[in-house]
């Protein structure tokens, strides 16, 4: 076996596995963690299909770079999505629990006068 | 190294990484699989320059393991209790990690999707349909790219495009994650009880991360480095003053906006720029390309580290109330 060859089957190990981990997984964090392993997968194969030339294509590393950027811009969405719909869960959860909620903010205003 | 037999490193290199993606797909808790996680971004950095991409293992120890591993370590300890320390799945009800039983199916279905997939690949690359790829166009087109490093060159000039929708996906994520934004909730410690330690190191570090940005963003003119690695560095130092308290606060919202605009609009002007000089989007003409794309990187650079930094610093806010 080659080195690419293996490399390959690591990246298939890896997709077979985070991708199975993703449609049983219930918490929603693990969801997150298992499709960015799965594009670790992809990005593998793109890589190692790369290497077949000595020195390596450099258009499929400009494509795993810009992978690496799209994984992070959605794994940090999904976090924050994540951590809104445990808030609302969290609010809840106080709410049916009979403590005053308190006022429920300025309508979002902070959020929008202030900026990121 | 193509049709080299396998060596003892790379096999030792390729089971870690399966094993260790297996743990952090299978941890019980949430900490755990963050943890995995990022061990397995360390040894992917290290797969990467073994595999002769410097430039994907510089952008992946960066982003993929700084950034990202950020963004869940401050997930996970800002998670509800019970998800931090307890197994993972919260909700009541069968999991089908809990008994061999139950797993058995999901273990069977990734045997067989890995293996068919190792099949198909390994199938590709014994058919080597094309096994030069296009390392050639690009080395033949090299000096009218105005970088000499061939990945700078295919990321800003032969396939800009990319690139150009990439910082817009970018920005379009910070759009989304600043629209959940609402009041802010007490991120840290008051400044009093802060470690001032931690501070002073932060200030001790700050502008020496700024330095190793620029560095690693003029570098990738010839070798390799470039906007993205640059800009990752730039939020880990952002990241890291947010830590200390000396991060951008709330006084700082119409600069920060600036920054995100600035990266993208460059990059618009540029394109536009090649429709009018040269006739063709995003086109460049080699006599001043070289020029063109250090100045666009920098302010992409400072772009992508703002916006990976907003979208940190909204995971600490509290979301929009409902009207």
């Amino acid at each position: 076996m080659s080195t690419l060859e293996w490399y390959l089957w690591v990246a298939a190990a890896l997709l077979g596995l985070a991708c199975v981990r993703l449609l049983l997984a219930r918490d929603p964090l693990v969801r997150l963690i298992a499709i960015n392993v799965a594009g670790s997968g992809s990005l593998l194969v793109l890589v190692t299909l790369a290497a077949r030339t000595d020195p390596p294509d450099p258009v499929p590393h400009a494509l795993v770079l810009t992978g690496i950027v799209i994984t992070v811009a959605f794994t940090g969405v999904g976090l924050v999505l994540l951590r809104r719909i445990e808030e609302a869960a969290e609010d809840a959860a106080a709410e049916t629990a009979g403590e005053a909620a308190g006022a429920p903010g300025e309508d979002g205003a902070a959020g929008n006068g202030e900026g990121p | 190294m193509g049709d080299d037999p396998v060596g003892l490193l790379d096999v030792l290199l390729g089971l870690a990484v399966v094993g260790v993606a297996g743990t952090a797909l299978t941890a019980r808790r949430r900490m755990g699989a963050v943890v995995s996680f990022l061990v397995l971004g360390v040894l992917l950095a290290v797969l990467w320059s073994r595999l002769g991409a410097p430039d994907v293992a510089l952008a992946e120890a960066a982003i993929g393991t700084g950034v990202t591993g950020a963004l869940f370590v401050d997930a996970v300890t800002r998670g509800p209790p019970e998800t931090r320390g307890a197994p993972a799945a919260r909700p009541a009800g069968p999991v089908p990690w809990q008994g061999v039983r139950a797993a058995l199916p999901g273990g069977l279905a990734a045997v067989l999707l890995g293996a068919g997939l190792g099949t198909a690949f390994a199938g590709a690359v014994l058919a080597g349909t094309a096994p030069g790829g296009l390392t050639g166009q690009v080395l033949g087109r090299m000096d009218a790219a105005g970088v000499e490093h061939p990945v700078s060159a295919v990321l800003l000039n032969f396939r800009s495009y990319d690139t150009l929708l990439e910082v817009v996906v970018l920005f379009v994520a910070v759009l989304s994650v600043t629209a959940t934004l609402g009041e802010e909730r007490p991120r840290h410690a008051p400044p009093s009880a802060r470690a001032a330690t931690l501070v002073w190191f932060c200030r001790v570090l700050a502008p020496v991360l700024v330095l190793v940005a620029a560095w690693v963003l003029l570098a990738g003119s010839d070798r390799p480095g470039g906007a993205f690695q640059s800009g990752a560095v730039l939020a880990g130092a952002l990241i890291l003053m947010d830590t200390a308290g000396l991060g951008p606060g709330p006084d700082h919202g119409r600069l920060l906006r600036a920054a995100l605009v600035v990266g993208p609009a460059a990059f618009l002007v540029v394109a536009a720029g090649g429709l009018v000089v040269e006739g063709e989007w995003l086109a460049l003409d080699p006599a001043w390309a070289g020029g063109v794309i250090v100045a666009l990187e920098t302010l992409l650079a400072l772009s992508i580290g703002v916006a990976l930094t907003v979208v940190f610093l909204a995971l600490g806010r509290g979301r929009v109330s409902p009207p």
